[in-house]
């Protein structure tokens, strides 16, 4: 009893989100998002050597919005700072491989980690609760999806076929699961494809990374495992923590496929979207957060495993 | 029994006294049962196991022997009356051969009158005749009963409810129309703008006209994003709406359980009306699902309203020989004519603590009315009104009707379970509305003028802090199955849908602090998105097609990069919102054979912008115009009718 009252256990133990924290919360979602913006548009504007700032501003901004997640999860505040602290470095050094790029390729990238993670959470509430809404999530996530790169989305589609099709089929047809399943992605990639192909003479739109005439793609096999530099450690320790406390499930099996096949995809040639090492790292380290975010280390030896993990690319970096 | 000689000479002479005894206090009720049993065995009116069945349900309803015969329809009402009089002995008297003494109606006893069944007859030096149908009911008594210059006959319900529409029919048909518009005078319809709006809206066009005459082409921009920025708000909301309801908990739910868990004897009398207009065929429908409800039928209290110069309906009534339970209104002609008023009318002589109203061609699920007694006990006692959820019977009939079981089961499985969840206004469907009777009288009932009364009285029960529920029971329907019709019935609705939201945004500040800020969004995003929605529909198509048919770059003046992405954007969530939406909620419902059909849902939406401009059109020239919906043209009415006629 005299640990559970100790201030350090009311520190780093689990709470629940508290009343007054909310406002906190809207105060950081604001503020993060005022960073990316800023961050987007200094990088825009400014270019050339100052263009280092905005990869900094739009990781702290990553950082504070996963940090709030992680606490809405569960995680007690201190517990959700550390880890979004010891992950900045691994943030930092992904976000600072943009900076050569157009603001396009920023956000096309980073849209793809976001939307890894997003469908990695919805594929957890699954896991939790079957029913109509997981799946109707999924199928509007996809569609928002037809933005990201054509192997990103063909991969999701592929792991949500794999893991919502057996359930499906045993309460509505093929044709239905189908329907449900991939509806929102498919009217959305007919408009966004019929429209894209028409727009050089008339409606002009922002140009999306669903181009498929582009068919260059840079990763070779030994850039596989290249990644594992610092993204594939913290990424393969989330994955055991979680496998030696009993928590993997269905969004870790996504994650491991997705990776294969995003790697597989990429070692072909002629395949099209543009999806460079770069891009699959960001996209490893949104899975590994998300993962983070869904059932959080209990643990904390654990935690502190995953912490170091995260770290080890940026001390190893400083001692570089 | 022949009445005495008092009561005969009360009859024709009406200054000499009749002489029937008065019961000084109400016998015991044990003792009156099988006493009004043996009287009505002796009688021949009822055989021993009738009375005995009668016996039993009286011992699980708690009703009264009386009810309960009635209800069964074994014996003719006037021979019961007879007897029930013999019983008191009281006299009995036919009001229909010796009509009540008008003069001595009270206005301000019209509703007891109703509520009590029974009436002022006649005064004979200074003492007053009142003819009852109900001689024991303690409210009764304890009005009457111990008046010395007081007595009472005993006639008929049915000749008290024909009576008191002959006395005070126009009284109540003035109520139905004016009663609103004088109790709250700001939520009538009746006025389509008031004079505030139209020097607003007059002043908006011109600021519009003037600014399209100095810069044409911004103005247009500017009214075509905000247009479609609403726009895809609207839709974004309904998504949410949706995404909520795929839930499972989403709703009200009452299980099976909980049904069988309430007593009979607990339940109270339930008023059900049937407003109906030129609708003879359908009517067999109802009656036999009306039958089939599991609830006492000594505590129901139907009525069938119908229009007085619908004799074809009256007449096809009074031909299926209905028991007891069943009444028919004649409301008095008088404009409009419309069914809200037709109901007002029909409250005025609602006996129920509960209240509903079915279309005629409705088929409710047998334990619905209990659902909705648990559900109001489940809720807290600021609930006004519980909402069942709609669908139809004839889904697979054709294109159409497919259509429209998409789109009510996007409306009554997703979208009104979760305005409920969210605690924000609900727009009441048009039939399956279950009232707390008390709470309906209070917020003025119906808006006669309103041609959707029901989504306004939604409105004004959220206004008055009133909460509304939708529960998980279905009431089935006939969809539409004709095109012609079905514009009609489009267009009413949308009709009064601009006239709901006219009403409700005469004081915008006011409604936003009585329905916080959340309701006032919502009521501006799935009311307001409603009508816009139908009415823009076209232009969004519209420079999409040309500019697909011709790849024209003229089209760019008026839309910038950002208005063009919101457009398309709505162009695109819009349609895929429409498709996907629909496809969930006949997932929901484990209707799978409609989800492929959801694909042509955009085409439907350009018939929902057809009846918008039809809406519009009317709301200039005839505001108040009720377009009937003909009923019983599916080509699945005579099977169900034949179903219904040969249930037991």
């Amino acid at each position: 009893m005299a640990l559970a009252s100790s201030p350090l256990r009311k520190l780093l133990g689990p709470t629940p989100l508290r009343k007054h924290e909310t406002l906190w919360a809207r105060l950081v979602c604001v503020g993060a998002s005022g960073i990316v913006v800023a961050g987007v548009l200094h990088g825009v504007g400014l270019g050339g050597s100052t263009r280092t700032a905005a990869p900094f501003s739009i990781a702290l901004a990553l950082g504070a919005l996963w940090c709030f997640h992680l606490r809405t999860s569960g995680l007690s505040a201190c517990w959700s700072a550390l880890f979004a602290g010891s992950l900045f470095g691994l943030w930092r050094s992904q976000c600072a491989a943009f900076s050569s790029a157009n603001w396009g390729t920023w956000c096309s990238s980073l849209g793809c980690g976001v939307f890894v993670y997003a469908m990695l959470c919805v594929l957890s509430a699954y896991g939790r609760e079957r029913g109509l809404q997981p799946l109707a999530t999924i199928a509007l996530i996809l569609a928002i999806g037809v933005v990201a790169r054509p192997p990103v989305i063909v991969g999701c589609i592929l792991v949500s076929l794999m893991i919502f099709i057996d359930e499906r089929l045993r309460t509505a047809g093929l044709l239905s699961s189908l329907l449900l399943l991939f509806t929102p992605v498919g009217l959305c990639g007919v408009f966004l494809g019929i429209m894209n192909h028409f727009s050089p003479g008339g409606f002009s739109l922002a140009e999306w990374n669903w181009n498929l005439a582009e068919s260059t793609f840079d990763i070779h096999a030994a850039e596989l495992l290249h990644v594992g530099s610092g993204t594939l450690l913290f990424l393969l320790v989330v994955l055991g923590v979680r496998f030696l406390e009993k928590k993997a499930g269905t969004p870790d099996l996504a994650l491991v496929i997705l990776y294969l096949f995003l790697g597989l995809v990429g070692t072909m040639r002629g395949i099209p979207g543009r999806l460079s090492v770069d891009d699959l790292r960001l996209i490893l380290t949104c899975g590994g957060c998300a993962l983070l975010v869904v059932a959080p280390p209990s643990r904390p030896p654990a935690r502190v495993a995953v912490c170091v993990a995260a770290m080890v690319p940026s001390i190893v970096g400083v001692w570089l | 029994m022949s009445p005495n000689t008092g009561v005969r000479q009360a009859r024709e002479q009406p200054s000499r006294e009749p002489t029937a005894p008065v019961p000084e206090s109400s016998p015991a009720p044990a003792v009156q049962r099988v006493q009004l049993g043996q009287l009505l065995l002796r009688a021949s009116l009822l055989s021993e196991g009738q009375l005995e069945e009668a016996l039993a349900q009286q011992a699980r309803w708690g009703s009264r022997l009386g009810d309960i015969v009635l209800a069964s329809g074994w014996v003719r009402p006037l021979d019961f009356y007879r007897v029930l009089a013999e019983h008191f002995h009281l006299d009995f008297v036919n009001l229909l051969e010796y009509p009540v003494d008008a003069s001595l109606f009270e206005s301000a006893c019209y509703n007891e009158y109703a509520q009590l069944l029974y009436l002022p007859w006649r005064k004979i030096q200074d003492t007053l005749w009142l003819a009852t149908a109900d001689p024991v009911s303690p409210e009764f008594l304890a009005r009457w009963g111990n008046r010395a210059n007081v007595r009472f006959v005993v006639t008929s319900k049915f000749d008290v409810l024909w009576e008191l529409q002959r006395v005070a029919g126009a009284a109540f048909s003035r109520h139905a129309v004016y009663g609103l518009a004088r109790f709250d005078p700001e939520r009538s319809a009746s006025t389509v703008l008031s004079k505030p709006q139209s020097e607003g809206f007059l002043a908006l066009a011109l600021l519009f006209v003037s600014v399209l005459l100095i810069a044409p082409f911004p103005a247009i921009v500017f009214l075509n994003g905000v247009i479609n920025g609403f726009l895809l708000l609207s839709f974004l909301f309904r998504t949410a709406l949706c995404w909520m309801s795929c839930a499972d908990q989403v709703g009200l739910s009452v299980s099976d359980e909980e049904v069988a868990a309430l007593l009979d004897a607990d339940l109270p009398v339930y008023t059900i009306l049937v407003p109906m207009y030129h609708e003879p065929k359908v009517l067999p429908i109802l009656a036999g699902a009306l039958r089939k409800l599991d609830y006492p039928r000594s505590k129901l209290d139907i009525k069938l309203v119908l229009e007085e110069d619908d004799t074809e309906t009256i007449e096809a009534a009074k031909k299926l020989a209905l028991d007891a339970t069943f009444e028919i209104v004649r409301v008095p002609h008088s404009l409009p004519k419309t069914k809200p008023k037709a109901c007002n009318y029909a409250l005025r002589l609602a006996r129920g603590k509960y209240l509903t109203i079915y279309d005629a061609e409705d088929q409710p699920e047998p334990d619905q009315l209990k659902k909705v007694v648990a559900a109001f006990r489940k809720l807290g006692s600021d609930t006004a009104c519980i909402q069942a959820r709609l669908n139809y019977y004839n889904a697979e009939e054709n294109w159409l009707t497919r259509m429209f079981t998409l789109e009510y089961s996007l409306w009554f499985d997703m979208f009104l379970p979760a305005l409920d969840r969210l605690r924000v206004p609900i727009p009441l469907g048009g039939t399956s509305n279950h009232f707390d009777l008390v709470k309906l009288r209070r917020v003025g009932a119906w808006d006669p003028f309103n041609v959707t009364e029901d989504a306004d009285l939604g409105l004004r029960f959220a206004a008055r802090g009133y909460h509304v529920g939708v529960v998980n029971s279905v009431t089935y329907e006939e969809a539409n199955s004709r095109l012609g019709n079905w514009i009609r019935q489009r267009s009413r609705w949308i009709k009064g849908y601009i006239k709901t939201w006219l009403v409700n945004m005469r004081h915008p500040v006011k409604l936003l602090e009585q329905v916080g800020w959340r309701g006032f969004l919502s009521f501006q995003l799935f009311v307001g998105g409603t009508i816009l929605s139908g009415l823009i529909y076209p232009f969004l198509l519209v420079p999409f097609i040309i500019w697909f048919v011709t790849r024209t770059g003229e089209l760019h003046r008026f839309f910038p990069p950002l208005i063009l992405a919101v457009s398309m954007g709505n162009l695109i969530v819009g349609n895929t919102c429409l498709i996907y939406l629909s496809m969930l909620a006949v997932a929901k419902r484990r209707h799978h054979a409609l989800l492929p059909h959801a694909l042509t849902a955009p085409l439907y939406w350009l018939l929902q912008s057809v009846a918008a401009y039809k809406a519009l059109w009317q709301l200039v020239r005839k505001p108040f115009y009720w377009e009937k919906t003909l009923h019983g043209i599916s080509k699945f009415t005579p099977a169900e009718v034949a179903r219904a006629n040969s249930a037991p």
